[in-house]
């Protein structure tokens, strides 16, 4: 009999122990517990996940269900209208232990009576983290609220709303989550995923009008609370009470608007209603006039400019010797063609001034500019490519910001390397300034036109990206780089006067050395060449440029 | 607004066919308007939106732009890897027009990359990419913002506020988002567009170019 009376606490101390989160005493109380009834066993059992043992306490012919009522008595989780259901859904978890379905069906029933902890311990087995279906992922969430663990029931609201994206309630489910924790922006956008699964979702509407109480956005927010209510009576109270919390928010036009009071308010919409034919070209459409050109102008400038400091930042990225080799560069050409000429034993007076090295850097600078310039057009390497991918910018302004800082670069080296021949005493400041500033200008401009045809070119055939370095290779020898046309026979210097390059350097020359007037120079046949070049240029690019236009 | 005005693409495929991506075309996308764009993957979606922004040409036809235009959102093959993230986001501020120890500033509140600001881009993980580059769209008030696909990037924090900076931007503002989830477009969009087969048909109501394009599927699929 003492027994007996104690037998009654013995299930209840077991769930105690479960409630305490100590599941090891929880165990060795079911361990020393002498020919328990097979009701509580099973009970017991099955609330410490004791699998095993549990098909051999249904086969028991003493487990009845007087003795199933009695032990969920004990525990204090049947009342009378719900014990048919509890007893059905124990035995049905007990049966398939390893099935989520009666599970989280049993587990729904105790947590409505009550025992958070004891539901907790009975959806823990099926648990797998990110691995979890829906349905227990849920259920965990929602006992794990009651139990006030927020950030654990919101992640498993978020592992639930994944794991079935389709369905609206476990995104509503997060959205409230998320709310109360603070972050209306992944709110709304759970609520907008809830509303998208199921337009009629009242619940995701009632969330977003939260949600956009919470961000401060009382207009939509009221729109919503408005569709809320509209879907579902019970969001009226609520919509009704944001609508007079912020009443004094709405925007009234004149004192005759006043919503009077019982009066519905005019629905705001959440978003632009429904336009018919939105997608339709009006007739009338008048296009907006062309920016004047100065703004066009100062755009384009800006555009350049942008992209030539861009431009700056990459160029010798790629090597350290870079830069080095850019001033340098000039001044190799000069020893080498000095050595070779050395070699050959050719007399070291020069045909012009007194050194052969201010003669050589005379005609090397000049090409070095046009060579560079139109060489760096023709790169339209995946980085520039990628330039293109920004709306604004056009390849015309690549090509232009390429040109420009190509010539910069030049000029700046050049100077450099006048500079340095004037400290080492072999050459002087040009003699006419005026005049080579003049002949950079004709020639930036003869370069750019031909940049532009390379660009077209190389875009069509690669083959063009080989061929214009051999062609430049060419132009070394007959621009007169190293030579003075006058030291030509007279049939060759006819065909070599036909290259504007020889009229560059003959002006730079002309420009340079003080008192050299160049019987060859012909200003008017090399202007005809740049604005030939410029035409064709220009032109070509503007019939291609659609095409040329492609990501690569 | 953007406007197509008769535009037509189309592609050279590998067995030297052509696949047409648009035929004619003719639509409106008006100012304000959240216009979602479905198709099926493969029907020339992110090339629809790259004619819109103007980085590719159509073949025949005029495309008209009001206002400023976006580029994807999200998309960073604008930025230089050499460069660090400063430096790309002065290139995007003078390009724009607009101040850039601003937007540098501004992009710095919004992604806390505080330190990697100044590192060359090819050292950010790709998550710390797409940050930078969903921070560098949001720092530029566009008229009209491009999306292709919606794709989440960093923590729940960060997603709050791009979510919140995304709206905040699109209230003054117009969306063309192509996706070919329906979810997607139902949350955020006014009206939609389906893009199939080189056709590309505006319906009047989202839930009418959702019907038709689950028919659609649903065909495909038998």
């Amino acid at each position: 009999m003492e027994q007996n009376a104690r037998q009654p606490s013995q299930l209840a101390a077991i769930a105690a122990a479960i409630e305490a989160c100590l599941p090891a005493q929880a165990a060795a109380l079911l361990e020393r517990w002498r020919d328990p009834p097979a009701a509580k066993a099973l009970v017991a059992c099955l609330l410490l996940d004791q699998r095993a043992a549990l098909p051999a306490l249904l086969t028991t012919p003493a487990l009845d269900r007087a003795g199933l009522a009695a032990a969920l008595n004990e525990l204090g989780l049947a009342s009378d209208d719900t014990e048919p259901d509890l007893i059905a859904a124990l035995l049905a978890a007990a049966q398939d232990p390893a099935a989520e379905v009666p599970r989280v069906h049993f587990a729904s029933l105790i947590l409505v009576a009550g025992r958070h902890r004891l539901a907790e311990g009975l959806l823990l087995p099926a648990w797998q983290g990110a691995a979890s279906s829906a349905m227990v992922a849920r259920a965990l969430s929602g006992t794990w609220m009651l139990l006030g663990r927020e950030a654990q029931a919101l992640e498993a609201a978020r592992i639930a709303a994944e794991a079935a994206p389709q369905q609206p309630e476990l995104l509503e489910h997060l959205a409230g989550l998320l709310l109360r924790a603070g972050q209306p922006g992944p709110a709304l956008l759970a609520a907008g995923r809830a509303i998208g699964a199921s337009a009629d979702s009242h619940q995701g509407w009632r969330l977003v009008s939260s949600g956009l109480l919470e961000l401060g956005d009382t207009a939509e927010a009221i729109a919503a609370a408005n569709r809320a209510a509209r879907l579902s009576g019970l969001h009226q109270p609520h919509a009704e009470q944001i609508r007079t919390a912020h009443a004094a928010e709405r925007p009234l036009v004149n004192a005759a608007e006043r919503p009077v009071a019982q009066a519905p308010l005019p629905e705001v919409s959440f978003r632009a209603p429904p336009q018919p034919g939105w997608a339709r070209v009006p007739d009338d459409l008048e296009l907006p006039p062309p920016p004047p050109l100065g703004r066009a102008i100062a755009t384009r400038a800006r555009i350049i400019d942008a992209l030539m400091l861009r431009e700056t930042r990459t160029m010798f990225s790629n090597s350290r010797l870079g830069y080095a080799w850019a001033l340098f560069e000039p001044l190799s050409h000069v020893l080498l063609l000095s050595a070779v000429f050395l070699f050959l034993g050719h007399d070291s007076r020069p045909p012009i001034g007194d050194s052969m090295l201010t003669f050589y850097m005379t005609g090397v600078l000049s090409f070095l500019f046009f060579a560079h310039l139109t060489e760096r057009a023709m790169d339209l390497s995946a980085a520039n490519r990628s330039l293109l991918l920004v709306p604004a910018v056009g390849l015309f302004d690549v090509l232009a910001a390429k040109s420009v800082l190509s010539a910069m670069t030049d000029l700046v080296v050049a100077a450099l390397t006048f500079a340095l021949l004037i400290v080492f005493g072999v050459g002087q400041l040009p003699a006419d300034s005026a005049s080579m500033i003049a002949c950079y200008l004709v020639l930036f401009l003869l370069a750019f036109g031909i940049a532009c045809v390379n660009m077209v070119l190389s875009s069509y055939s690669s083959a063009w990206d080989k061929l214009w370095p051999s062609f430049l290779r060419l132009q070394y020898f007959t621009c007169g780089v190293f030579y003075h046309p006058l030291d030509m026979p007279e049939d060759i210097r006819g065909l070599i006067l036909l290259n504007p390059l020889v009229h560059v350097t003959e002006w730079m020359r002309q420009a340079y050395y003080g008192g050299y007037e160049s019987p060859f120079l012909d200003v008017s046949y090399l202007l005809q060449w740049t604005i030939g070049s410029l035409i064709a240029g220009t032109a070509l690019f503007a019939a291609t440029a659609r095409q040329m236009r492609r990501p690569a | 607004m953007v406007i197509l005005d008769g535009v037509s693409k189309s592609y050279r495929t590998a067995d030297g066919g052509r696949r047409a991506i648009l035929r004619d075309a003719t639509m409106a996308f008006p100012a304000g308007l959240k216009v979602g764009v479905l198709g099926p993957n493969g029907a020339g979606k992110s090339t629809l939106l790259r004619l819109i922004a103007g980085t590719e040409p159509p073949d025949t036809g005029r495309i008209h732009r009001h206002g400023r235009v976006s580029f994807p959102m999200g998309f960073s093959g604008t930025f230089h890897p050499q460069l660090s993230g400063r430096e790309n986001l002065q290139f995007l501020a003078r390009i724009y027009g607009l101040d850039a120890a601003a937007m540098v500033r501004s992009v710095i509140e919004f992604t806390e990359l505080t330190v990697e600001m100044d590192a060359p881009l090819e050292h950010y993980s790709s998550g710390m990419m797409a940050k930078f580059a969903f921070g560098a769209s949001l720092a530029i008030d566009f008229d009209v913002y491009l999306v292709d696909e919606i794709t989440e990037v960093g923590d729940a924090r960060f997603r709050a506020r791009s979510v919140a900076a995304f709206r905040d931007r699109l209230r003054h503002a117009s969306l063309i988002l192509v996706s070919h989830n329906s979810q997607t477009i139902r949350s955020l969009c006014d009206c939609c567009a389906i893009l199939s087969d080189g056709a590309l048909i505006a319906f009047d109501t989202v839930d009418e170019a959702l019907d038709r394009y689950a028919e659609m599927m649903g065909v495909a699929d038998a």
